[in-house]
């Protein structure tokens, strides 16, 4: 079995008198240490998998197996639970608590679960131990982004999904940054989900799932990714 | 396009309908609570106005010393500007009955039937029952002994028979009412009594004799249509007294000389009885000298009677010692005649016995001779014959040798010569012996003779002296009697002299009280002879305003202490309610700083832009406002008339809408809100379009100074370090809240402080300052008095008791006259038993000084004196040094020694008396023991007198409780509407937390945590400005005769601090669900 596994996943918001399907039959699988891509148009549905995905959601109907674990079911508690020791999170605004320094931000998310790595450590893996004391404001973008990917790694997650991490930031940072989450997946072995509409990074990936019209349209392996370094946008 | 900018406006209110409603409850709770207590003292001072108008409560009282009649009345009448004027009698007297002992009522005089009318100058109220008609009716109010009820009858005693004015001192109860002339529960002072009336009851003029008028009652036109409460009312009438007290002489004229021509007839008669005094002392004067002169002569006459009788007994003395003398000389010679008289009959009687003896030898010798003739004897003789030769021989000296012859007779023989010869020898022997014998014997016998003849005349003489001795006996008795009855006279004498003096004295005493008598008399004389002559001098008219009715300016002075705290209490709810108003637009425009951004870039105008903002404030105001004062203008006037009432006697309140404070309220209020929305508006309308379309940059993070400090940035937790850090970044809102909360505690605190300031005072007063059990009022007869004392001793209930004065007396300070009381307990140095003179912080004793005073606290700080001052009460001869401050809380007192009071009163005469009651005295049955004795005239117990304090405190709670709910609401709304800006500014990061795993319990102990501290910070602060904001409070609200526990208990801050508090956590509970509905997504969106 698979390391994750969607199978007719659906889900529909409901607003006033309309109804919007989010996704429609959503099946895929991940293996355990892969980086995938999750590419789409605007509003496809990539970020409602990306909430079902994050346990930040729950699906109408179908199945989600992280890890042999099923996630369709469990109540709110259980779910927090999930994001809290099996998911590493990072946002396309990085989303680091202002009044907490870059460590700070780290050990932030250290202290949520047990087996939590070394928040110094993270931030030297991610390159910022000088900046380890300074403020999100004081720091750029691609520090920011970088921060935030300590933070999600720090939790030794199971998995780490990325909504658009380069979406705020420009080329040369946008590549470190993937750089980074693409070593995590290569040295680490962690499964990284990157959610992305631009589908310029695709060729990096190691399986590509492809969204259109709340659906799966496409879901590819590829054998040999071509490095960071090409990648252009 | 204007409409658009409306609906969408009104879109906005329905969309975020908790911060319209916040914004809307801030405005409408703060502008009613405002509203409602600023309109508070003006809706009182104006129901009393309505109230006075009403009952066309008299403008001025014209009063004078000796009345007015009618010439006096008709020149009033002609005074240009009066509206209405009206004559009336009325007299202070006693209500009569046993339990009515010192209850005093003034009757005054109504005209019925123009009350009935209504058309009457001071028109009563009737509250029960209906209007009296005959003489013998009338009215009562609240202030009658609870005894007496519609249809019962009382009976009045008046006070000085001869110069009262009421013909009827019985009473049928008609009806109960309400008398605008006494608005609170004084009845005003007059000089019966105790001095302090009770109770009025209203009585038709027929009841009084109507020939001299007592009082009479003038309204004007000018004040008809002028507020009585007002400057311009003062302005008028102080115009009007000027007026009558001018014309005073005029006024009082007629009656004058009324009382002139009574008095001068008077004096007349009083002349004459003086004179016909003067004549009485004079004779008197006169017949006790002759009484004097006649009983001095009497006694000189018993003088002169014991003397001579002294002389005779002196003489009578001597004449008899003379007889004594003689009698035992004549004694003495007639005894020693005796004497000699008895040797020589001795010798008689011895020379009789020899011759006795010789004749009876004689006749024994011529026997034997003549037996031996015949016989011859020889030689030895016998012996009778020998004997008889012997004895011859004694008897014969030898003349006759007879024994010679006898022996030769014997021897002879018989008839022989010898014989007869011898025998004729005897024989003439015989014969001449017995002639001799017998011629001896004569001469005896004569001498014995001579001799009893002198015994005769001894017997004789001492018979005699017998006699004498008898005589002088009866005569020494007769003087030993005479010394008698002179010791008597001296002594019957002496003391007749004793009582002339005595006599003297008395009658020399009562001359010259006769005589002093006159002297008074005459200085009476001369004084009401002056008087007289004075009498138009000396009447004044006494002219007195509305102000002078008890109670009429206290309650102006209690309504504007209503305006004082209705001055501080909601300046904190405005305060907050601005910051509020504030925040909330601020927040608003930036959180819409994309829909403006947009609108500008579609092309709108700045100032349409601003309109809706604006719109969006002056809804909420505009409601906010409307419902707030609508509530508060009933609801606070309503609730403090209620709590007034029980000191006033105002039937009822009316609560108009008063535009003035509604439409200030609103102006405020969209001041706060509409400019706080047109600046953050305007800030944001200065940036380009552009750059609004962008999301604003996040507030920068900072570290605190504090973190500096090694070791607490190691002990504390990231968390902690957040909670801290966000405190001092949002500085604004924290600044906010705890000016919100420090509000709310402040408030709540000065709620329970009031409450407890005046509560306390109630045990304060009457368990420990007043520790006496009862206060009895006692006649002034010091006879009764020592009977109370002497059953009050005997009463095994009774523990301690002493006697006491206490008078009420005016002392002026410096901005006005106090009604205060003297006590003067008659034994200083044990009056801690039963008032305790203490300080009140130090708690140290003070004792009554021999001559100063110790006067209470509130006193002192109404006159402005400390230890060392003197003080002065009105009319007192004497300034007393006050050498203590005592604490007190109910009433002004000075207390002084008997010595003390003398010097300023001149007299001391007790007129209470203070006791103590053993614990579990049944105090009904004691004071009907008590009662029972003459001294006593009244039983107060200290129980009853703290109930009705009690009642009046128990109405305080109502208030509290007002200012509890309130503080509530307020700490409520803030604490809720700034969390929830909070909680709305920080959407992103809570959302972040959440995706990150934070459990919602951490979510909410995230931000309750910034909440706690700045609620705990505004507590803090709250509690320091609840301290001053209480001081101020209870200050405002005393009245000068109480004084407030100005001490806030410690339980008080807790209770304020511990509700502070409970509000917050009440709030953090409500924002959880809040908390429960962010959205995770949130996270994921650009930054607006």
């Amino acid at each position: 079995m698979a390391f994750v596994t969607l199978k007719d996943v659906c889900k529909q918001y409901r607003m006033d008198e309309i109804t919007v399907t989010a996704s429609d039959h959503v099946s895929f699988s991940v293996e355990q240490g892969e980086f995938v891509i999750v590419v789409g148009p605007s509003g496809a549905g990539k970020t409602t998998i990306l909430n079902l995905l994050g346990g930040m959601d729950t699906c109408d109907s179908g199945e989600i197996v992280v890890d042999g674990q099923h996630i369709e079911g469990m109540n709110a508690s259980a779910l927090t639970r999930y994001r809290r020791e099996d998911i590493g999170f990072v946002f396309q605004f990085y989303n680091l608590v202002q009044n907490l320094t870059a460590l700070e931000n780290v050990e932030l998310s250290a202290s949520l679960c047990k087996n939590a790595a070394e928040p110094m450590a993270m931030l030297e893996k991610v390159g910022l131990q000088d900046r380890a004391d300074h403020f999100p404001s004081q720091l750029s973008g691609g520090e920011q982004q970088r921060v935030s990917i300590a933070r999600a790694l720090c939790k030794n997650p199971k998995l780490l999904l990325c909504d658009e991490p380069t979406g705020a930031l420009d080329f040369r940072t946008g590549k470190a940054v993937l750089q980074q989450l693409h070593d995590s997946c290569r040295k680490d072995g962690m499964t990284v989900v990157v959610i992305t509409h631009n589908s310029a990074l695709v060729p990096m990936a190691d399986r590509v799932i492809e969204i259109r019209n709340s659906t799966v349209a496409d879901m590819r392996v590829q054998k040999d990714p071509a490095p960071v370094a090409d990648i252009v946008w | 396009m204007k409409s658009k900018i409306l609906t969408d406006t009104l879109r906005k209110i329905t969309r975020a309908k908790g911060r319209f409603l916040a914004l809307f409850g801030i405005i409408a709770l703060s502008s009613g609570f405002f509203a409602g207590l600023k309109v508070t003292g003006p809706d009182m001072k104006q129901s009393a106005e309505d109230y006075y108008r009403k009952t066309h409560l008299m403008d001025l009282h014209l009063m004078s010393d000796i009345g007015f009649n009618d010439a006096a009345l008709r020149l009033l009448q002609e005074t240009e500007g009066l509206h209405a004027i009206s004559p009336g009698y009325s007299e202070a007297a006693f209500l009569a009955g046993a339990d009515d002992a010192e209850t005093i009522v003034k009757l005054y005089s109504m005209d019925f039937a123009a009350v009935r009318e209504q058309s009457a100058i001071n028109l009563p109220l009737l509250t029960e029952g209906e209007w009296p008609d005959a003489p013998n009716e009338c009215l009562i109010e609240a202030n009658t002994p609870s005894r007496y009820g519609v249809g019962d009858t009382l009976t009045v005693t008046v006070a000085d028979a001869e110069t009262s004015l009421l013909k009827e001192t019985v009473f049928t109860v008609t009806g109960r009412a309400d008398w605008s002339m006494f608005v609170d529960f004084n009845r005003g002072t007059a000089s019966v009594g105790d001095g302090s009336i009770d109770s009025f009851l209203l009585v038709p003029a027929a009841a009084f004799e109507q020939d001299v008028y007592t009082d009479i009652y003038l309204t004007l036109e000018e004040t008809q249509s002028i507020d009585s409460y007002s400057d311009a009312y003062d302005a008028v009438i102080k115009r009007y007294t000027k007026l009558f007290e001018d014309q005073a002489k005029v006024y009082v004229a007629p009656r004058v000389e009324q009382v002139r021509l009574e008095a001068a007839e008077l004096l007349t008669d009083s002349r004459k009885e003086l004179d016909d005094g003067y004549g009485e002392l004079e004779e008197n004067r006169q017949k006790f000298a002759d009484e004097i002169k006649a009983a001095e002569q009497k006694l000189a006459d018993a003088l002169q009677e014991i003397t001579d009788g002294e002389a005779d007994l002196e003489t009578g003395q001597a004449e008899y010692e003379d007889g004594l003398a003689a009698y035992e000389k004549a004694v003495a010679a007639v005894d020693r005649q005796d004497a000699d008289l008895q040797v020589q009959e001795a010798a008689v009687a011895d020379a009789l016995a020899q011759l006795a003896d010789e004749d009876a030898f004689l006749a024994r010798l011529q026997g034997i001779v003549t037996a031996y003739r015949d016989v011859a004897l020889g030689v030895p003789f016998p012996k009778e014959i020998q004997a008889l030769i012997d004895q011859a021989a004694a008897y014969d000296s030898g003349a006759y040798s007879l024994s010679d012859n006898l022996t030769a007779y014997f021897q002879a023989a018989a008839g022989s010569p010898d014989k007869q010869r011898m025998e004729a020898a005897i024989a003439y022997y015989i014969e001449n012996c017995r002639a001799e014998l017998t011629n001896q014997t004569a001469e005896v016998k004569r001498k014995q003779q001579y001799f009893a003849d002198a015994r005769a005349t001894i017997e004789d003489a001492k018979e005699r002296l017998a006699g004498e001795k008898t005589t002088l006996d009866a005569a020494k008795s007769q003087l030993e009697e005479a010394q008698r009855q002179l010791a008597d006279a001296r002594i019957q004498y002496d003391e007749g002299v004793a009582e002339l003096a005595e006599q003297k004295a008395e009658g020399e005493q009562q001359l010259a009280d006769a005589e002093q008598k006159l002297a008074e008399g005459e200085a009476e004389y001369a004084d009401a002879q002056k008087e007289i002559a004075a009498l138009g001098e000396d009447t004044h008219l006494y002219v007195f305003g509305r102000a002078e009715n008890p109670g009429w300016s206290s309650y102006a002075l209690d309504t504007e202490r209503v305006d004082a705290i209705a001055a501080v209490f909601p300046l904190f709810f405005i305060l907050v309610a601005a910051l509020v108003c504030l925040t909330t637009m601020t927040r608003m425009v930036e959180e819409q700083r994309t829909e403006i951004g947009t609108y500008r870039a579609l092309g709108y105008g700045t100032a349409s832009i601003s309109v809706q903002y604006l719109l969006y404030a002056a809804i909420a105001c505009v409601t906010g406002v409307a419902c707030g004062t609508l509530i508060g203008y009933q609801v606070f006037p309503k609730v403090i008339f209620i709590c007034y009432q029980l000191m006033y006697r105002i039937p009822e309140i009316t609560c108009p809408y008063r535009w003035d404070y509604a439409l200030g309220c609103l102006a405020v209020a969209l001041l706060c809100t509409g400019i706080t929305a047109m600046i953050a508006c305007h800030a944001v309308l200065r940036e380009a379009p552009s750059q609004l379309m962008r999301p604003k940059p996040p507030k920068k993070g900072k570290r605190l100074f504090i973190e500096r400090w090694h070791f607490l940035r190691n002990k504390m937790s990231f968390r902690h370090k957040v909670t801290l850090r966000n405190f001092f970044r949002y500085r604004s809102r924290v600044l906010m809240t705890v000016i919100g909360i420090s509000g709310c505690t402040a408030l709540l605190l000065t709620g329970f402080g009031l409450y407890h300031a005046v509560s306390a005072i109630v045990d304060l007063q009457f368990e420990e300052v007043f520790r006496y059990d009862a206060m009895i009022a006692v006649s002034d007869d010091a006879v009764q008095q020592e009977q109370l004392a002497a059953a009050l001793e005997q009463d095994e209930q009774v523990t301690e008791y002493q006697f006491g004065l206490i008078r009420s007396a005016t002392v002026y300070g410096e901005k006005a006259a106090y009604e205060i009381n003297i006590a003067v307990p008659s034994q200083p140095e044990s009056f801690d038993q039963f008032v305790l003179l203490r300080d009140r912080k130090t708690h140290e004793i003070y004792h009554i000084p021999a001559d100063g005073a110790v006067i209470n606290e509130k006193l002192a700080k109404l006159l402005g004196l400390s230890v060392g001052d003197t003080i002065r009460p009105e009319q007192a001869e004497a300034a007393l040094t006050v050498t203590a401050i005592t604490e007190n809380y109910a009433g002004n007192y000075i207390y002084c020694t008997p010595a003390a009071y003398t010097a300023m009163f001149g007299s001391y005469e007790p007129n209470i008396l203070y006791m103590n009651e053993a614990s579990g005295t049944d105090e009904s049955a004691l004071a009907e023991r008590l009662l029972k004795e003459e001294g006593a005239l009244a039983v107060n117990f200290s129980s009853d007198g703290g109930e009705s304090f009690r009642e009046l405190v128990g109405t305080l709670s109502y208030i509290v409780i007002l200012v509890v709910i309130c503080s509530g609401l307020l700490a409520l709304v803030v604490l809720y509407h700034l969390s929830n800006i909070n909680i709305t500014e920080r959407m992103r990061e809570l959302a972040t937390l959440k995706v990150l795993g934070f459990y919602p319990r951490e979510v909410s102990a995230y931000v309750a945590r910034e909440n706690l501290l700045s609620t705990v910070l505004g507590t803090a602060c709250g509690l320091v400005l609840g301290v001053f904001l209480c001081r101020f409070v209870v200050q405002t609200a005393e009245v000068d005769v109480v004084m407030f526990c100005p001490d806030i208990p410690v339980y008080c801050f807790f209770v304020a601090a511990a509700l502070t508090l409970l509000f917050a956590m009440l709030v953090n509970l409500l924002l959880r669900p809040k908390l429960a509905a962010i959205d995770m997504a949130a996270s994921m969106k650009a930054i607006e």
